[in-house]
């Protein structure tokens, strides 16, 4: 394992520290800094950049120190280094560039003093102004990700020219590739704003160079040469592999000093007819001698690591009782992790396991990465699941809880094929488990956004994805498509069917009339969510009078098992509270749901018949619910009331379970014509991502 | 007829600080009456943004030199360049060198411990080999060890430079003043914050344990870790307090550097004796002061000042010898000893045509 720091703490040079253990670990060499290295207040992305990589601040046995831009040393770097723990034995590197031989001697005597014995110095190339200085440049060939058809990159085009910005558009359409833009994170807020984010665009920091060149063929630059370790390592890399590489600047000032380059247009307009006609064709004739080519040489990381990298050590003997390691037996079938999303309340958990139920399992194993809340519920359908961490406000940062979860979903998607996600915001953890592991991503999207809702950053990171998942609305003026391209699968509702055969209803009733001790000729189920969005209490006490005031009718306030529950609800003689994970059965045995529409709970209802009264829950996060449940109503299917509309609610109670509005409702849901449940479905595309 | 009094130029960077700067301005005072004396200042990159030191300018009001500041051309019978690891930052030295014989004092050692080298040694002596026109040129250590690494220099290089066949010491005439009646563990040490000036943290912490009364001055890199300072240690920055006054807090002053680095001839030493205290240092320091220290590669310390705390009278007498050992540094054996071999080099066979 190699220890690595800076010698300075400079932000650009913990940038180069990130970028380079990076390259190291897509190289196959076990890399790592230590806490007190990270400088403080670096930004989110750096923070996620580096959390995989962290360990202790002292060197491990077996360890050797590799130091970065050591001719920026800094007193502050010695006093770290110093206690480190290396002495005389540790093989130690300082790699930088050092302008006078005085530079490099000093260096290596301030270093000896600290560390217990002269480090072996790599200096890096003397060239103006246009090589790195910190780190050594290598390129790494990662493994081919599957894609249908050749990615051409595009490195800082100008996005704010009209004509350039026209000619991208154009050229994103074409079918014969796929184009990803690389820009500063400026300009891709600017061209989300102004042209939405059908075209994938990455910003600097937002991908290491080994997982944004494993998904390219092509790649243009517009960006002058530059000291920039990040984009000579992503150019490296790019080589390594034998893309095109062609220079869009201004002069090629690449191909003039780069023997790998290939000088190209200068503007978009001319870059797609040039790609079709001279570059797509001959591919892997070009792939050939940019392998080939002086610069990948130049950048071979067998070379460039050789100093770094101490021979291996013969193997142990195992000694008699040790343990031996762990056979890596590969996944048999593919593992696929599931990781739901807690939303209001668990109707992620629930559509993630209804799915993981149906697939084949000799196609694909489900595990999940869940939150608390749902990990009872997994259990129950009879999964295993590792737990994350939520949010919390006693975090100094928002994304904390993120930050630990990455390194759990990292280190169980290692070998794994797939990674599902449920939800409406895609973590950070989910975007880097997917590209550190090089997985299939799968998103399960469930739609119907409200229209005062700012997506743009949940539908940019809709790159990361093979494969998105929509699970359709049961009516369809409800499906709105939210983004564009081959990667998208609608499918029908996700929906737990619950059919209850009358002597099963019956039964079902008679248990709950023994449960709860009390007959009943009326069954209510209450489920109005979870209370994170809008309080609900009044409400619930309002159903509770209602039903106190029904002869023979059972009210059950269904709620999940880790929800709280107003105290008042317990004191209502036809009221009982039941938690549990199994309200669909009750739902189907009810002769009335009184709910709020969520995506699960809605088409449970409609699904099953049952005749409801929404309550929708409208909150900024949330979807819809109003326009579903109006969807409904229309349809003379379910009966909706707002919040403040317990009169109405009263009134309405009493036309459904006396005056044979229910009877009607039962009959109109009967009647319809609904998709199929798209459940199966969605297990299918699972199964194809897990091969 | 008398010999007529050596032309003596003397050209350095008196910007510098420290016991160097200290040792040369004592130099300049001994050398002038019995000298045709004239000193230069050359401005180097390394003490950039520096002012003159106090100790030379003092030196040079009281013997009504002038110093004249980068010269064209410095012109004498004799040129002595003090510490060419000055010019180690400069790429040109503009100052023209004409003399008969050109010394160059090695103030700071050629190599470390080991064979490292300890500065870019061939750039400075490049640059005084370019600026300079004389018949002969030589390399001047200040200390036994010292002189071992500008020998194993010379060795390996291939600049034709001789070796002096005298140390050019450093002037060391502290009042000396007298030893305790009553030693106890009381120990410390001095240094500037250099991380070279300190042994490895393991082995700071055997010389320093919780038993003794502790006192370091020049720790700052000690003060900016504070989670390794053992409570039980009292530390300042350097000149944070007057030397004197810091060595009257002690009875044995024990000066370890790093191992990968050497003090070329440590005069902190030679304060410390002088201020009554006996050193214990290790045996490639101790060989510049002989009898006068205790040489110890480190497991003997405790038995040492075990040993002297029993016995006081001991401890006096070590001190009051290794006082009058120090006499061979004083101004006036300076001048006794370095002169005389600047004139028999006159005759000596070094030219370099």
């Amino acid at each position: 394992m190699l220890f690595c720091d800076t010698a300075s703490g400079k932000a650009e040079a913990f940038d180069d520290l990130a970028v380079f253990i990076s390259q190291l670990h897509a190289a196959g060499i076990a890399a790592r800094t230590g806490y007190a290295s990270v400088p403080g207040g670096i930004g989110r992305n750096h923070q996620f950049d580096i959390a995989p990589f962290l360990g202790p601040d002292s060197l491990a046995a077996g360890e050797s120190l590799v130091l970065l831009g050591a001719h920026e040393l800094e007193d502050s770097k010695l006093i770290a280094l110093r206690r480190i723990g290396a002495d005389a034995s540790t093989p130690a590197t300082a790699i930088g560039r050092f302008a006078t031989p005085q530079a490099r001697i000093g260096t290596t005597a301030k270093l000896s003093y600290v560390l217990g014995q002269d480090p072996a110095i790599l200096a890096l190339p003397e060239r103006p102004d246009t090589t790195p200085t910190r780190a050594p440049v290598f390129g790494v060939a990662s493994p081919r990700t599957a894609r249908d058809r050749p990615v051409v990159l595009l490195i800082a085009p100008d996005l704010s020219d009209p004509h350039e910005a026209r000619s991208l558009l154009s050229l994103a359409v074409a079918r014969a590739y796929r184009v990803l833009v690389l820009t500063d994170g400026k300009s891709k807020q600017a061209w989300h704003a102004a042209h939405g984010t059908d075209i994938a665009i990455f910003h600097y920091a937002e991908a290491f160079p080994a997982t944004l060149a494993a998904g390219v063929d092509v790649c243009a630059t517009f960006a002058k040469p530059s000291k920039n370790y990040r984009m000579h390592s992503l150019l490296a890399n790019l080589a390594a592999q034998g893309c095109a590489l062609i220079d869009a600047t201004k002069g090629h000032q690449h191909a003039t000093t780069q023997d790998a380059f290939i000088a190209g247009p200068r503007d978009i307009g001319a870059l797609g007819p040039y790609l079709t006609g001279q570059i797509l064709p001959v591919l892997d004739a070009i792939g050939a001698e940019v392998r080939a080519s002086g610069f990948a040489k130049a950048t071979d990381r067998r070379q460039v690591l050789a100093p770094l990298l101490a021979p291996p050590a013969a193997p142990a003997q195992a000694k008699t009782g040790e343990h031996s390691p762990i056979p890596d037996l590969g996944d048999t079938p593919a593992r696929v992790v599931f990781v739901p999303t807690n939303g209001i309340g668990l109707g992620h958990a629930q559509r993630t396991s209804l799915i993981a139920s149906a697939l084949d399992p000799e196609a694909a194993a489900p595990v999940f990465a869940a939150f608390p809340s749902c990990m009872q519920m997994l259990h129950n359908y009879g999964f295993d699941a590792m737990p994350l961490v939520s949010r919390s406000p006693l975090h100094a940062q928002e994304h904390e809880n993120d930050l630990v979860n990455y390194a759990r979903l990292r280190a169980l998607t290692r070998g794994a094929k797939a990674l599902v996600f449920d939800g409406g915001y895609v973590f950070d953890s989910i975007i880097r488990s997917i590209q550190d592991n090089s997985l299939n991503g799968v998103w399960i999207r469930r739609g119907l956004w409200q229209g005062s809702q700012d997506n743009s950053i949940a539908l940019d990171r809709e790159k990361v994805f093979r494969r998105v998942v929509i699970p359709l609305e049961a009516f369809e003026e409800l499906n709105q498509r939210y983004s564009r391209g081959s990667h998208l699968r609608e499918v029908g509702p996700i929906v737990q069917r619950t059919a209850l055969s009358e002597e099963a209803r019956a039964s079902l009733r008679a248990q709950i009339a023994a449960r709860t001790g009390m007959e009943f000729e009326h069954l209510v189920v209450t489920m109005l969510g979870g209370g994170v969005a809008a309080d609900r209490k009044a409400q619930l006490a309002a159903i509770c009078a209602m039903m106190d005031r029904r002869p023979h009718t059972l009210n059950l306030i269904v709620v999940w098992p880790t929800a709280t529950v107003e105290a008042g609800c317990f004191a209502w003689a036809n009221t009982r509270v039941v938690k549990t994970h199994h309200a669909s059965a009750l739902v189907a045995a009810a002769d009335l749901f009184i709910s709020a529409t969520g995506y699960n709970s809605f088409h449970e209802a409609i699904y099953n018949q049952v005749p409801s009264i929404f309550i929708p829950q409208m909150a900024a996060m949330m979807d819809d619910q109003r326009a579903r449940a109006m969807a409904a109503v229309e349809r003379g299917c379910a009966a909706i009331v707002e919040p403040h509309e317990m009169l109405t609610l009263h009134h309405l109670v009493g036309a459904y379970l006396d005056g044979g509005q229910a009877d009607e409702i039962r009959a109109n849901l009967a009647a319809l014509t609904l998709p199929e449940p798209g459940t199966a479905q969605a297990a299918r595309i699972i199964e194809e991502m897990a091969q | 007829m008398p010999s007529p009094r050596l032309r003596l130029a003397l050209l350095l960077d008196p910007r510098f600080s420290g016991g160097t700067a200290s040792a040369v301005a004592r130099e300049i005072r001994a050398l002038a009456p019995h000298t045709d004396l004239s000193v230069y200042g050359l401005e180097t990159q390394m003490f950039k943004d520096r002012t003159l030191n106090p100790h030379i300018q003092s030196a040079l009001l009281d013997t009504g030199l002038d110093l004249v500041w980068n010269p064209p051309m410095v012109r004498a019978e004799v040129v002595a360049v003090h510490n060419n690891a000055a010019l180690k930052f400069n790429t040109t030295l503009s100052t023209r060198i004409m003399c008969d014989r050109l010394f160059v004092v090695t103030h700071e050692n050629f190599l470390r411990p080991g064979g490292a080298p300890g500065f870019d040694v061939d750039t400075t002596i490049a640059l005084l080999e370019q600026a300079s026109l004389c018949r002969a040129r030589f390399l001047a250590p200040v200390s036994p060890y010292n002189r071992q690494g500008v020998q194993v220099w010379l060795a390996q290089s291939r600049r034709r430079w001789a070796l002096a066949p005298f140390d050019w010491v450093n002037i060391c005439d502290f009042t000396p003043q007298p030893p305790t009646d009553t030693p106890r563990d009381r120990r410390g040490r001095l240094s500037r914050p250099g991380f070279e000036k300190f042994p490895p943290l393991a082995d700071l912490h055997r010389q320093f344990p919780p038993h003794a009364e502790v006192h370091i001055l020049g720790g700052d890199a000690l003060l900016r870790d504070p989670a390794t300072l053992p409570g039980h240690w009292n530390v300042l920055p350097f000149g944070a307090m007057d030397v004197d006054a810091f060595l009257q807090q002690i009875d044995f002053f024990l000066y370890y550097t790093h191992p990968q680095w050497r003090e070329s001839f440590g005069r902190v030493i030679a304060e410390a004796i002088a201020a009554g205290k006996i050193v214990i240092t290790d045996p490639g320091t101790a060989q510049t002061f002989g009898p006068a220290v205790v040489a110890d590669e480190g497991p003997g310390i405790e038995a040492t000042i075990a040993r002297f705390i029993a016995d006081p009278s001991a401890y006096a007498a070590f001190v009051r010898q290794a006082q009058a050992h120090m006499a061979q540094f004083s101004a006036e054996a300076f001048a006794a000893h370095l002169l005389p071999h600047l004139h028999q080099s006159r005759t000596a066979d070094h030219a370099l045509l």
